[in-house]
């Protein structure tokens, strides 16, 4: 291998590392959305209560920006798999291909397709039409990570295909086998359930703000209340199924394991738990290390004597590294606890009847906002450079997996993707923090009957609105100060 | 088509036959649909470009 073609390797993975790193923010924030938005309008729609629509617009429209950015950006993350990655799409894409198409049929037709409708829908298609709407582009976010997560899963823990003569993966016997290969269904539910914690704590740290602000405004407070609910009862449940999927890693990808651990040597009677340290790969040890005896094999084999292979029976080649792996995995489950803590603390204020006047809890829900986005991309780092230095695990090398390309082709590409993805997402990132920069607020965005003015004046003195042709904008009998609290 | 940001003409839409609304609402999900087409082959022909 020339240096060009090493060089031309390493920019085409920091190129689909920093488009997926961008791409995962907006759907790990969508999915969790989408169901969000869906209950608030189901809410409404059972209540009556105008609290629960004025935060469904309130969000509607941050869902609106962020759904159109992870469209956009998951475009692109596809299009990268012609480019950069030819040889791996021309291998495995008999048996990934059919699953990714389902993906983006998915997003096209439930997602953005429903997406129109909720967005101008409401005044053509009535309110259950409307909600239908909403509950199937939360359906398709679900969907869509579905597949994508079967396809990345088939990629940590390949089954049921076969190889071709031509060095191809082929179908095997049955789809299922490919879909629901061992790792997915315990990624799809620690996914799914990071994408609802990361959008919980972006809704409790809006609220927080808002209620530092101004602790008696409603809307604040119903979303904070909402979003300290999920934290606390989904963080134990989040803690939960991750323990889960890191045992089914220990089953399927060992080395990705001893990464997470820093465990270079082998622990044949009980492995210790390695919370902090230098991991250095050149020496084989972590330096500087603050380790707790045996409790990695209680962990991971509910034995504090059990022992555990290390990575020296992993051939060097086939090391992850280590580095990046033992590091990432540590922000994940640290930020996974600090979830649980502000979780707890909630409940600890709500049991007070503190949870709208405690400063520094909404201080601390306020820091902690973006934090899911943090522990998501530090996940999939996890897991992504823990598969390393393999595209399907164990099988095809990520070397052998890129494009026949010039390492100038390629960074141009990268350059390009680093300006246009700055820029796009840049200004669409600042858009969503001046939406949620916004006071919430009765009638959001919204005007009944008359506030709007005169339509038409002919020059006298400006009457009440004379549109005969709209109904009221609000239902008459449902009266404005109805709402909910706590 | 208007477009109502302030989602506040669930009445107004309530008051149409079913098969009208059923064909906004197919309208709006092609339109959407063919909107989004028109984006990725944007992107499809500058990435080949």
């Amino acid at each position: 291998m020339t240096i060009d073609a090493l060089d031309a390797l390493t920019l085409a993975r920091i190129q689909f590392a920093f488009t997926i790193s961008f791409h995962f923010i907006f759907p790990a924030f969508s999915i969790g959305l989408a169901s969000f938005l869906m209950v608030l309008e189901g809410l409404w729609l059972k209540t009556g209560k105008p609290l629960y629509l004025d935060l469904f617009k309130y969000w509607l429209k941050v869902f609106a920006v962020a759904f159109a950015m992870g469209v956009v950006s998951g475009i692109v993350m596809s299009y990268q798999f012609g480019t950069n990655w030819s040889v791996f799409s021309d291998r495995a894409g008999p048996v990934i291909g059919p699953l990714m198409a389902y993906e983006v049929l998915t997003a096209f037709f439930l997602e953005a397709g429903f997406l129109g409708v909720m967005l101008f829908g409401m005044n053509r298609v009535g309110k259950k039409l409307h909600f239908a709407a909403t509950c199937l582009v939360a359906l398709g976010t679900f969907v869509s990570a579905f597949w994508i997560l079967s396809v990345n899963s088939w990629m940590q823990t390949p089954t049921g295909f076969v190889m071709g003569d031509n060095g191809q993966f082929l179908p095997g016997g049955s789809w299922l086998d490919i879909i629901f290969n061992p790792s997915f269904p315990y990624r799809l539910v620690h996914t799914v359930i990071a994408a609802y914690l990361t959008t919980a704590f972006v809704v409790g740290g809006v609220g927080a703000w808002h209620l530092l602000r101004n602790s008696a405004n409603a809307h604040a407070r119903k979303m904070f209340s909402m979003a300290m609910w999920m934290a606390a009862l989904v963080a134990p449940i989040q803690i939960f199924a991750g323990d889960m999927h890191g045992l089914n890693t220990l089953e399927h990808q060992p080395q990705k394991v001893m990464a997470m651990e820093g465990h270079y040597d082998s622990h044949p009677e009980g492995a210790p738990l390695i919370l902090f340290g230098i991991p250095d790969s050149e020496a084989k040890e972590v330096r500087y290390k603050l380790e707790i005896p045996k409790v990695s094999s209680l962990i991971l084999k509910h034995d504090p004597n059990a022992p555990l292979a290390g990575l020296d029976t992993i051939p060097d080649e086939d090391e992850p590294p280590v580095g990046i792996v033992f590091w990432s995995f540590r922000v994940m489950v640290g930020i996974g606890f600090a979830m649980l803590g502000l979780g707890m603390w909630s409940l600890l204020a709500r049991w007070r009847g503190r949870l709208y006047d405690w400063t520094w809890l909404h201080r601390a829900a306020l820091v902690m906002g973006p934090s899911g986005f943090v522990a998501v991309i530090a996940g999939w780092i996890t897991t992504e450079v823990g598969r390393q230095p393999f595209t399907v695990y164990n099988l095809m090398r990520t070397a052998d997996s890129a494009s026949p390309l010039d390492a100038p082709a390629v960074a141009t590409s990268l350059l390009a993707f680093v300006i246009v993805y700055f820029a796009v997402f840049g200004i669409g990132t600042w858009y969503i923090m001046k939406l949620m920069h916004n006071i919430p607020h009765d009638d959001e965005t919204g005007v009944k009957r008359g506030d709007t003015g005169p339509i038409r004046t002919a020059g006298i003195t400006p009457g009440p609105s004379q549109n005969p042709g709209e109904a009221d904008t609000f239902p008459a009998d449902r009266p404005r100060d109805d709402r909910g609290e706590g | 088509m208007r477009f109502d940001p302030k989602l506040d003409g669930g009445e107004t839409g309530d008051a149409r036959p079913l098969w009208q609304r059923l064909g906004w609402m197919l309208a709006i999900w092609v339109l959407s649909i063919a909107v989004l087409g028109l984006v990725a082959y944007g992107i499809k022909f500058w990435l080949n470009g």
